[in-house]
């Protein structure tokens, strides 16, 4: 975050920012939810106070109320995430995604499959074409399950035969809230971002999404609640049936 | 709220002496991912994956049933009390970066294991006595567990249970 308190500027080009940025939320504030409205009543004495003094002591105030000021623009950051419509969870997977994402061929074996995972350290490789088409997604643990039920080294078995037979993927455009919804129905942490020709451009996790809204939004306890439900639906124990053992 | 109230029992186990395919076996019965290791009076020795398992049949290049657990088994796993909290759990999985934590009693015996997702359950529903846990907080959780690991050899994450010390890539 680049700050909006440049230290060479005067005080009074802060005071205008602060000003701006006051008008500008209580604007926002007509869309906003109770929860919001609280929110910018505690807020808005503060930032009064800073302008307050700012006006009065000019540039030495500057010093003095810097520390608040960038805790006043923090609580605004967040304050004008949680008043947008929805939130974070309306953000595009695009904002989210890994875009350098390793990926293996159905004919590959599954030795070669397991290298790249133990190379990149990552659990989940998506499977594509020679134009990056996805076809299908690999993970350990089916390269575990695909070792026990067929009882060869890895190097004599191809990924094909381990590779999840269903695909979820999304499209970057798709909304935070429309990839957790997808998570949570799958019981999958992981979903490969496509384009409209199913070429691979991303990988979305769980944790990606965890991470992003860390920062922005956790007292958004909306967003924060539909995370944990998210996580507990994918570790609840799936119906034996819906489980086929990978390369059956 | 206390560890033992939310935790796992009767967790299906397995003997440093048993095979990998044995461990597979036991994963996919129960759709689980770890099964602690442990000795015949119940004392915790290890715990194993079935990512340890991928892994260990890359760099074996052998059959499951050719593979002993401990030749894949992480050997210095972070445990829980089951008086702990689950807060004091949550710090453990942030610090450790593992979803996963084996609960031992004063002699080291397994008494049942806790995840990750038990604590996200947990908040979920909102239960009383999560002793200032929040979905904050177990957010943050989530997003420690998944972060990359690197730097993968030693640095700051050898205690790290992954058993990755008994990995050397040279096959």
């Amino acid at each position: 975050m680049t700050s909006r308190f440049p230290k060479r500027n005067g005080s009074s080009t802060v005071l205008t920012e602060l000003s701006q940025l006051r008008d500008e939320l209580r604007v926002k504030l007509h869309l906003a939810g109770l929860e919001v409205r609280a929110q910018w009543e505690s807020v808005e004495p503060k930032l009064l106070g800073l302008e307050r003094s700012l006006e009065s002591q000019g540039e030495g105030a500057l010093e003095a109320a810097g520390e608040l000021a960038v805790e006043l623009v923090k609580t605004f950051r967040d304050f004008s995430v949680r008043s947008q419509d929805g939130g974070p969870s309306k953000a595009p997977v695009h904002d989210v995604m890994r875009v350098r994402v390793h990926s293996c061929q159905a004919t590959d074996t599954l030795h070669t499959a397991a290298q790249i995972m133990w190379d990149k350290d990552c659990g989940c490789l998506p499977v594509v074409d020679d134009v990056r088409r996805v076809r299908a997604v690999i993970t350990d643990r089916d390269i575990c399950m695909a070792a026990l039920t067929q009882g060869v080294a890895l190097a004599e078995t191809l990924v094909l035969s381990a590779m999840s037979r269903s695909l979820s993927v999304c499209s970057p455009d798709d909304s935070l809230g429309t990839v957790e919804d997808l998570m949570r129905k799958q019981q999958i942490r992981r979903v490969p971002v496509v384009d409209a020709n199913s070429v691979l451009i991303g990988l979305v996790s769980l944790g990606d999404i965890a991470r992003y809204l860390r920062p922005r939004s956790l007292q958004a306890s909306a967003s924060a609640a539909q995370l944990i439900e998210t996580l507990a639906a994918i570790s609840e124990p799936r119906p034996r049936a819906s489980v086929p053992p990978p390369g059956f | 709220m206390k560890i033992d109230e939310i935790m796992t029992r009767n967790v299906r186990c397995i003997s440093p002496d048993e095979t990998l395919g044995t461990a597979a076996q036991i994963m996919w019965e129960n759709d689980c991912g770890a099964v602690p290791v442990v000795e015949t009076d119940g004392r915790l020795v290890g715990i194993v994956t079935d990512r340890d398992i991928c892994m260990a049949a890359q760099l074996q290049g052998a059959p499951l049933h050719d593979s002993r657990v401990t030749s894949a088994m992480a050997r210095d796993v972070k445990t829980c009390s089951p008086r702990d909290t689950p807060v004091t759990v949550q710090a453990i999985m942030s610090q450790n970066k593992i979803r996963r934590v084996p609960v031992v009693d004063d002699q080291g015996r397994l008494v049942g294991i806790v995840t990750l997702g038990d604590l996200a359950y947990l908040v979920g529903k909102e239960t009383t006595g999560g002793d200032g846990m929040t979905c904050t907080s177990i957010a943050h959780t989530l997003a420690a567990v998944s972060q990359p690991r690197l730097p993968r050899f030693g640095g700051g994450y050898s205690d790290r249970s992954t058993g990755r010390q008994n990995f050397p890539p040279n096959g």
